[in-house]
């Protein structure tokens, strides 16, 4: 299986778990690597995307000086989980504010790892 | 004896369950004697387990296979999954495994259920023994608690002799097939008791949703049954343990008026008991509703814990409902025995948890060297106080356990233990068993 095929699978698995809207792997600068959508996405799921997409440099940023490896922000309804992946990646996934928090930053982690490994 | 254990995950269970049999049944030496199946609730389908099941059975050349769906599964050699499965194989005959049994009516009937892992236990004739057995875990009908409702308010109030009787009616109604809460686990371990079996390590399956659980015996997946095994050896010992965070002791309280038969608390401190377990727990009706609403009102981060014949604290969730006047306990009757029962509070933290699944292995390994595998049965509720950090737990149990040593931890809705003829019905606890060879005393010799 080649990196990208992979990585794509790894993200499709979390777009199954319950409420979960999106996965998308980021580059720090904003750039999108693979991404992962539910079939009828909305336009607030669109600009919630956007503001990942503006902010993730600012929000690895903040994690790398606070040495976090995980940041969850709740807008526009939706829970926004950001994992850390690598130096260079962000693993980001958006759900509905009725996700079970818990369950789903376990499988992110374990996701985060398994995509480290493809990098 | 060949001992392999592994972890996958995936969206579909087929793909998960072609990932789990190259892990770990292709990396055993031949066929294996016999599986710990555990796979999460999110395949939903029982016809997916059921060919997942042959499937695992077709590939190990086995039907000795119990397990069951649970809301996480891992091992030492895999970080834990909430969409995927994690299996343990076993070949060699350093231990002992009794083919599966099974008893589908367990619920109904948790003593003749007791007997069938009676039964194997005193079938092996081995030095060391302890029996594994798998339950179903909580499950409630929709309407659950506005059937509860109407028994609460006016049953109760109006018939306070008939307490008891009503308790029960209470009990079938919040399950389809008998007990929706695991509160038969206490019979089950008790019923051991009485028939002279000393150890035994048990749980429940779930998924949080509590709309279903399915146990596996062989390449069967039932919906309401006790599914077992026991392990026997006579080079080998076993050590079984549990405990849970006690780390946070904030207050005690009195339970001043219940229904014995359903763990159905009326009145805390003389008041009723849902307002008075806020006041206790110090937190507003919303708040408490945002925070356990999505977990059928089940206050997992207070525990209130009881004292027994056996043990000074033993744990257990309270259900506080906001259309009830009572509180929900999953205390068992028998614990339930005077009329003003002192009761202590522990609030649940993530540092306090990982440090009792640290206490509950360095226990195990008391006594004991060259540990070979290890089954550890964690309540689910500690996965969600835990969230990501659940696999700091498991780095843990390795430290105790040794590096190498391979076990698996099933997230479990309801934990039981039967400890050298201690019964242990609990919840947010780890409970787990080790095998090992026993250490020998060596005394120092002057010649």
């Amino acid at each position: 299986m080649n990196y990208t095929k992979g990585i794509s699978s790894e993200l499709e698995d979390l777009i199954y778990l319950e409420d979960v809207e999106a996965s998308i792997l980021f580059r720090i600068d904003g750039n999108v690597v693979e991404s992962c959508f539910n079939e009828n996405y909305s336009q607030e799921l669109l600009r919630t995307v956007q503001w990942c997409k503006a902010n993730v440099e600012k929000v690895s940023l903040e994690m790398r000086s606070n040495n976090l490896n995980k940041v969850t922000y709740e807008l526009n309804d939706f829970c926004v989980l950001f994992f850390v992946v690598n130096n260079v990646s962000i693993l980001t996934t958006l759900a509905n504010q009725n996700v079970n928090l818990s369950l789903l930053s376990i499988e992110a982690k374990r996701k985060s790892q398994i995509i480290a490994s493809y990098l | 004896m060949q001992i392999t254990a592994g972890t996958t995950s995936h969206r579909s269970i087929k793909q998960a369950t072609n990932a789990i049999i190259r892990d770990v049944i292709g990396e055993i030496n031949g066929t294996p004697e016999f599986l710990i199946v555990g796979f999460t609730p999110n395949y939903q389908s029982k016809r997916d387990y059921e060919n997942a099941l042959a499937k695992i059975c077709e590939e190990s050349g086995t039907k000795n296979i119990i397990g069951g769906i649970f809301p996480g599964v891992a091992t030492s050699n895999g970080l834990p999954t909430t969409q995927g499965c994690s299996v343990m194989g076993f070949k060699g005959d350093e231990v002992q495994i009794q083919p599966p049994f099974d008893y589908t009516n367990v619920r109904i009937n948790p003593k003749k259920g007791a007997q069938k892992i009676r039964k194997a236990y005193e079938s092996t004739t081995k030095s060391s023994k302890l029996g594994f057995f798998l339950t179903p875990g909580p499950f409630y009908q929709t309407n659950a608690f506005e059937q509860l409702k109407v028994l609460d308010t006016f049953f109760a109030k109006k018939f306070k002799k008939m307490f008891n009787l009503i308790g029960r009616m209470i009990n079938r109604s919040m399950g389809k097939n008998g007990y929706g809460s695991t509160l038969f686990a206490d019979t089950i371990l008790r019923t051991l008791v009485e028939g002279g079996i000393k150890n035994a390590l048990g749980g429940a399956t779930i998924d949080l949703d509590m709309k279903y659980c399915y146990q596996f015996s062989g390449d069967s997946v039932f919906q309401n049954a006790l599914v077992g095994t026991v392990f026997s050896s006579d080079k080998l010992s076993f050590n079984n343990n549990w405990t849970f965070d006690k780390s946070q002791h904030s207050r005690d309280f009195f339970l001043t008026e219940f229904l014995k038969s359903s763990g159905y608390v009326q009145k805390i401190n003389k008041k009723p008991a849902n307002e008075a377990f806020l006041e206790l727990i110090d937190i507003s009706r919303d708040l408490y509703d945002e925070a356990f609403g999505k977990l059928s009102y089940a206050s997992l981060l207070y525990l209130s814990a009881l004292e027994n014949e056996y043990e000074d604290y033993v744990p257990f969730v309270s259900v506080c409902h906001p259309i009830l006047d009572g509180v929900i306990a999953t205390i068992p009757e028998k614990t339930l025995s005077s009329n003003n029962i002192k009761t202590d509070f522990f609030t649940q933290s993530g540092t306090g948890i990982q440090k009792s699944a640290l206490e509950c292995a360095n226990n195990l390994t008391n006594g004991m060297t060259d540990i070979r595998f290890g089954i550890f049965i964690n309540c689910s509720n500690r996965l969600l106080i835990a969230g990501d950090k659940i696999d700091k737990e498991n780095k843990l149990i390795e430290q105790a356990v040794g590096e190498d040593v391979p076990f698996i931890t099933l997230y479990s809705g309801g934990e039981f233990s039967l400890i050298n003829q201690k019964p242990i019905y609990s919840a947010v606890s780890i409970h787990g068993f080790v095998a090992g060879e026993p250490t020998i005393d060596t005394k120092n010799v002057v010649f």
